[in-house]
C-alpha cells in the first residue's frame, strides 16, 4: 500500500510516525461511530414499545422489536400521502431549478446577452441573503402573488419558483457552460444546427454531469425543505413528511417510539438516492471544491 | 429552380448575418426571463418591498403610515434584539470553535488513511444526508434531559448523572451548534479533502528532505495549501450564524428563556407571532445588511484568490 501525503511509507516505519497515524485511525473511529451511532439508535428504538422507553433501568438495545407499528404508522398519518406529497414538492423543485438556472447560466454564459453582466451580478449579489432576510414580504407575495394576485397558499409553487431562484445553480451552470469551448457551438451551426439544435445536440449531452449533480442537490434540498412548506403548506392533504413531523413533534400525545419510526422513514429514501448516486454526489463536491 | 433556393438561401444567410445579435439577445432574455420572474418575485421585490416597510407603521401585511426610523429604534431598544445579538455572539464563538476547524482536522486525517478510507468518507458524509428539521428534531430526542434519554443513557453506563442537556441555558447555544456541525461537516470535510488530494506528493517528499516531521510539514505544505479556503469557508460559517433560525426554531423554540434565540427567530417571531412586520423587516434590513458587508469582504477574498491563481 502506497502513502502518500504526510505520512510517506519510509516515515511510517519510525514508531513516533506510527504512534501519530494509529491515533489519527482510532479519532477518525471515534468520529465515525459519533455519526453513525445515533441514527442507528433511532431506527432500531423506533421499533420500541412505548412502556420500554420509560423503563427502568434503561435499555439502549430494544428487548423485542414492534414491526406492527410500521402499517399502523402508514395508515394512521398516512404516510403513502405524505410521500406522494414530498415526491410531487421534490419533483417540481428539481425540474424547475435546472430548466430555469440552467438556462439563465447558457444564457449569461455563451449568449453574451446586453445587461447579462447586471444581471449576473444582482444575481451574485443575491447569493448570500437567504430569503428568511424578508420572510414577511416574500409571505406577502405568496398569499397574492405579484400582478396577478393569485393566492399560492397550500401549493407548490412557491417552493417550485423559489427553487428557479437558486443563485448558487446560476453560478455553478455559468461556470460550467463557460468552460465548454464556443468552437464546438460553432461548429454545430457550420453543420447546420441552429442556436437551438445546437442546445440539444451538444450542450445538453455535455452538460449530463452537472445536471446530475444539481438533480441530486435540488432532491436532497428539497425532500429536507422545512421552513417554507411549513409557511405555506397549512392544509393536511398537501402536507411534506418534514412539515408533518414537526408537527408530530409539538403534539404531546405522540409516543416517542412513533416519532421516531416517522424520522426513520423520512430518512430512508434520501439514504437510497444516496446509495445510488454516491459517485455524481461526491463528484459534486470536487466541483465545488476546485471552484471554491 | 436551383438558382431559385440558392438565392434564398443567400438572403436569409445575409438577414440572419445582420440580426444575429438581435436575435441572440431575444434569445438569451426569454431563456433569462422565468429565472428573473423568480429572482425578482421571491428575493428582490421583497427586499425592496422590505426596506420601504421597515420604515411605516403596519397593519397585517399591509404599510399604514410612515414612522420613519421608529421601526428601527423599537427594534434596538427591545430586550429581544440586545439578547439575540449577544445570541449571535455565542453562536459565532462556538461555531467557529466547533465547526470550524474540525472538518479540516477530520479532512486532514482521512486523507492519510490508507485502509478503509470509503468506509470513514462515507461515514463522515452519512449525517449530511439526513433532512435538517430531522437533524434537529432527533438530536432534541437525543438530549432529552431525563435517564431514558439516549446520552444520558451512555453516560449512566460510566456511572454520571443525567445532564439537563437543552434546558441547561448555559449549554444550550453550544449543543445547538454540535447539532449543526453535525449535520454539515461532512460536505466541509470533503471539499476539504478534494484540496487536499490535489497537493503535488513531491511538496512533502521537498520538505521531508529539508527535515521536516509530521507536524511541520502540516505548517509549512499542508496548511498554506488550504488557508484561503479555510478563510473562505470561516467566513461562509460567521455568516451562517446570522442564517441561523430553523434549529433553534425545532429544538429549542428559542428557549429557555430566550437563552438560544437568535436574530432570525426574533425577525420570524416579530412577523408571525407577534403581528410586527415593520419590526420584522427593520430587522430584517439590519440582517441583510450585515450579511453584505459579509458578501462583500468573501468576494474580495474568492477574488485575490482567482487572481493568484491566474498569476500561478
Amino acid at each position: 500500500m502506497a502513502r502518500n501525503g504526510l505520512i510517506s511509507n519510509i516515515n511510517y516505519k519510525k514508531t513516533s510516525n506510527k504512534v501519530i497515524y494509529w491515533t489519527m485511525i482510532a479519532l477518525l473511529i471515534l468520529v465515525a461511530v459519533i455519526c453513525i451511532l445515533p441514527v442507528v439508535w433511532v431506527l432500531v428504538s423506533s421499533l420500541k414499545s412505548l412502556d420500554e422507553f420509560y423503563s427502568v433501568p434503561p435499555t439502549l438495545w430494544p428487548k423485542s422489536f414492534h414491526f406492527e407499528a410500521i402499517p399502523e404508522l402508514f395508515r394512521q398519518y398516512d404516510f403513502i400521502k405524505l410521500y406522494w406529497n414530498t415526491i410531487k414538492l421534490c419533483a417540481g423543485s428539481i425540474v424547475f431549478s435546472i430548466v430555469i438556472n440552467g438556462f439563465m447560466g447558457y444564457s449569461l454564459s455563451k449568449l453574451h446577452v446586453k445587461g447579462g453582466a447586471i444581471v449576473f451580478s444582482i444575481v451574485l449579489a443575491t447569493y448570500m441573503i437567504p430569503t428568511t432576510v424578508c420572510m414577511a414580504p416574500v409571505y406577502k407575495n405568496i398569499i397574492s402573488f405579484p400582478v396577478l394576485g393569485i393566492n399560492l397558499l397550500n401549493t407548490n409553487w412557491p417552493m417550485w419558483l423559489m427553487a428557479g431562484a437558486n443563485a448558487y445553480f446560476v453560478i455553478l451552470y455559468k461556470s460550467f457552460f463557460n468552460s465548454l469551448p464556443s468552437s464546438l457551438l460553432e461548429a454545430a451551426k457550420l453543420d447546420g444546427c441552429g442556436d437551438f439544435g445546437a442546445f440539444i445536440h451538444v450542450v445538453a449531452p455535455l452538460s449530463k454531469p452537472i445536471i446530475a449533480t444539481t438533480a441530486i442537490m435540488s432532491f436532497s434540498g428539497a425532500w429536507g425543505d422545512f421552513f417554507w412548506p411549513y409557511m405555506v403548506l397549512k392544509d393536511v392533504d398537501v402536507q411534506t413528511i418534514m412539515v408533518k413531523i414537526y408537527a408530530m413533534q409539538g403534539n404531546t400525545s405522540i409516543g416517542i417510539n412513533t416519532l421516531l419510526l416517522a424520522i426513520t422513514f423520512s430518512i430512508i429514501p434520501p439514504a437510497i438516492v444516496f446509495v445510488i448516486f454516491q459517485k455524481q454526489i461526491m463528484n459534486g463536491f470536487t466541483m465545488s471544491g476546485i471552484k471554491g | 429552380m436551383k438558382s431559385d433556393i440558392s438565392t434564398v438561401k443567400n438572403i436569409k444567410a445575409r438577414s440572419s448575418i445582420m440580426s444575429e445579435k438581435v436575435k441572440r439577445n431575444i434569445i438569451g432574455w426569454l431563456l433569462m426571463l422565468p429565472g428573473c420572474i423568480c429572482f425578482i418575485v421571491f428575493v428582490i421585490q421583497p427586499i425592496i418591498v422590505g426596506a420601504y416597510m421597515s420604515f411605516f407603521e403596519t397593519q397585517g401585511f399591509e404599510a399604514v403610515k410612515f414612522v420613519g426610523l421608529q421601526n428601527y429604534k423599537d427594534v434596538i431598544t427591545d430586550s429581544l434584539f440586545l439578547k439575540s445579538i449577544l445570541n449571535s455572539a455565542k453562536y459565532c464563538f462556538w461555531s467557529v470553535l466547533i465547526g470550524g476547524f474540525t472538518p479540516l482536522i477530520i479532512a486532514t486525517m482521512l486523507n492519510e488513511v490508507v485502509r478503509g478510507k470509503t468506509f470513514f468518507r462515507f461515514a463522515t458524509y452519512f449525517p449530511c444526508i439526513i433532512p435538517g428539521i430531522v437533524t434537529s428534531i432527533m438530536w432534541k430526542i437525543l438530549f432529552q434531559p431525563d435517564a431514558n434519554g439516549f446520552l444520558n443513557m451512555i453516560l449512566g453506563k460510566f456511572g454520571i448523572e443525567p445532564l439537563q442537556w437543552l434546558q441547561n441555558p448555559s449549554m444550550t447555544i453550544p449543543l445547538i451548534v454540535f447539532t449543526m456541525t453535525w449535520a454539515a461537516f461532512g460536505s466541509t470535510t470533503l471539499i476539504y479533502l478534494a484540496s487536499l488530494q490535489s497537493i503535488d506528493n513531491s511538496l512533502y517528499e521537498a520538505a521531508e528532505i529539508d527535515g521536516a516531521g509530521f507536524f511541520n510539514k502540516i505548517r509549512y505544505v499542508t496548511f498554506p495549501h488550504v488557508s484561503g479556503m479555510l478563510k473562505m469557508l470561516l467566513l461562509l460559517q460567521i455568516m451562517g450564524v446570522f442564517k441561523v433560525f430553523q434549529e433553534p426554531l425545532a429544538m429549542t423554540g428559542g428557549g429557555p428563556n430566550n437563552a438560544s434565540t437568535s436574530i432570525m427567530l426574533t425577525a420570524y417571531n416579530y412577523a408571525f407571532s407577534y403581528m410586527q412586520v415593520g419590526r420584522s423587516t427593520a430587522l430584517g434590513m439590519i440582517i441583510a445588511v450585515i450579511l453584505c458587508g459579509f458578501s462583500i469582504v468573501y468576494f474580495k477574498i474568492t477574488g485575490e484568490k482567482k487572481q493568484r491563481s491566474e498569476v500561478e
